[in-house]
């Protein structure tokens, strides 16, 4: 009845139904869950490490889909085991389902707009510990609006004195930045204000993995002249479905 | 034998069909229990499995597939109630303690169930196997990793890699 057989470490593609002459085919039996419980530690004992199986893509993916998104050192430390689990991790289909299976993103730093030597505000990138971005300080300007994994700059010019909308859309995990074209204006703003947003049409976005597909920017100025000005930029131009 | 203890039967006279491991091990089941797995259900709806037939898993040895119907007997009764919207605190609390139980298990054992479970899409087992290894990898370097799960020591090409992406995302071995 007691069967002490160790797992066997045939790799996973075999096809052949081999018999074993040393394991003799066995009556009908039904697995009794209490019994197998049982059992289960005994051959724990004085087994000798041994060569594991590849495990294959589909189940190092299932594997490390499952890491939880406030650990991300341990998905980056598995994404430098080898050249392999380096591909899979990086997959926009792995970072996808990696996603919606834990939904809820982890906060991984916040954006301080900070003054700097001259007053003027400069925005930071502040990391929670268990997070770096690749660099952690641009002097870019300051932070006018954030939204789905981009930061809305506006950039200070050098001179400091002459107003200017130099507008950059940056993405702090990735430190990628695009400088949107300058807009000539008829005067300096009376007051302004600006938004990035997903360029996902009528709702067919749900904003999880956006943060590298196109955007947009929606500018309001108010003018001393009481001239209302609306610009709206498109990083790319996006697919309109009616 | 003793009566299946799994079930608590309506009837007492659940269908049964019996699973053929690769050592030609036989294993006589519920069809609720075997029908955890994506793969067998269909055979199974198909009317297989039943009788002296026995459905073949040449993929599977008698070991593995003997730890493989503990989880599916166990966990059967829970699926057949749709998941758990009726079950209470203390049967998923029960269900819980077994999980954990269940993959305190040595690697070689956990490999070949992880295996089993993809081939037999067995959606619960993949899961519970698969977070088990996340779980092994926490805290670890890639070097440990690699350790841990077996791999062949790096070559140095991809040691002096390791080293290089070490050295630039300094912050994850803090």
């Amino acid at each position: 009845m007691q069967r002490v057989v160790a797992a066997s470490p045939d790799p996973p593609g075999r096809t052949t139904l081999e018999e074993k002459p040393l394991s003799p085919r066995k009556p009908i039996r039904r697995p009794n869950p209490r019994a197998a419980a049982r059992r289960s530690p005994a051959p724990r004992t004085m087994e000798p490490p041994r060569p594991v199986p590849e495990l294959m893509d589909e189940v190092v993916d299932e594997i490390l889909v499952r890491c939880p998104p406030h650990d991300p050192a341990r998905l980056l430390r598995a994404a430098l085991v080898c050249r392999r689990w380096r591909r899979i991790v990086s997959d926009p289909g792995f970072r996808r389902r990696f996603i919606e299976r834990h939904r809820a993103p982890p906060m991984l730093g916040f954006l301080c707009n900070i003054p700097d030597d001259d007053l003027y505000l400069t925005a930071r990138f502040v990391p929670t510990p268990d997070f770096r971005p690749r660099r952690a300080v641009g002097d870019r300007g300051r932070a006018v609006d954030a939204r789905h994994g981009r930061v809305l700059l506006h950039s200070v010019p050098l001179d400091k004195m002459s107003f200017r909308f130099d507008l950059v859309v940056w993405d702090p995990i990735t430190d990628e930045q695009r400088a949107l074209p300058r807009l000539s204006l008829h005067a300096s703003p009376w007051t302004w204000n600006a938004a990035v947003l997903c360029a996902g049409v009528g709702g067919s976005c749900d904003h999880l993995d956006c943060h590298c597909a196109p955007f947009l920017v929606l500018l309001v100025a108010v003018f001393n002249d009481r001239i209302v000005s609306v610009t709206l930029l498109v990083s790319k131009v996006p697919r309109i479905t009616p | 034998m003793a009566a299946p203890e799994s079930g608590d039967g309506n009837n007492g006279a659940a269908r049964m069909v019996t699973l053929i491991s690769s050592d030609n091990t036989r294993f006589e089941v519920e069809a609720a229990a075997a029908s955890l797995s994506q793969t067998l259900q269909l055979t199974i709806l198909d009317g297989g499995g039943g009788g002296g037939d026995g459905i073949p898993l040449p993929n599977v040895d008698s070991a593995t597939l003997s730890k493989v119907l503990e989880y599916c007997i166990k966990h059967a009764p829970a699926a057949a109630n749709g998941g758990a919207p009726n079950a209470t605190a203390v049967d998923r609390a029960e269900l819980e303690r077994f999980d954990n139980e269940f993959v305190n298990i040595d690697q070689s054992v956990l490999y070949s169930l992880i295996m089993a479970a993809h081939n037999l899409e067995i959606e619960g087992l993949q899961s519970l196997v698969a977070k088990k290894v996340a779980d092994m990898i926490k805290g670890k370097s890639p070097m440990e990793i690699r350790r841990t799960l077996g791999f062949p020591d790096p070559t140095p090409e991809e040691q002096a890699e390791m080293n290089a992406h070490m050295l630039e995302y300094g912050w994850a071995y803090e």
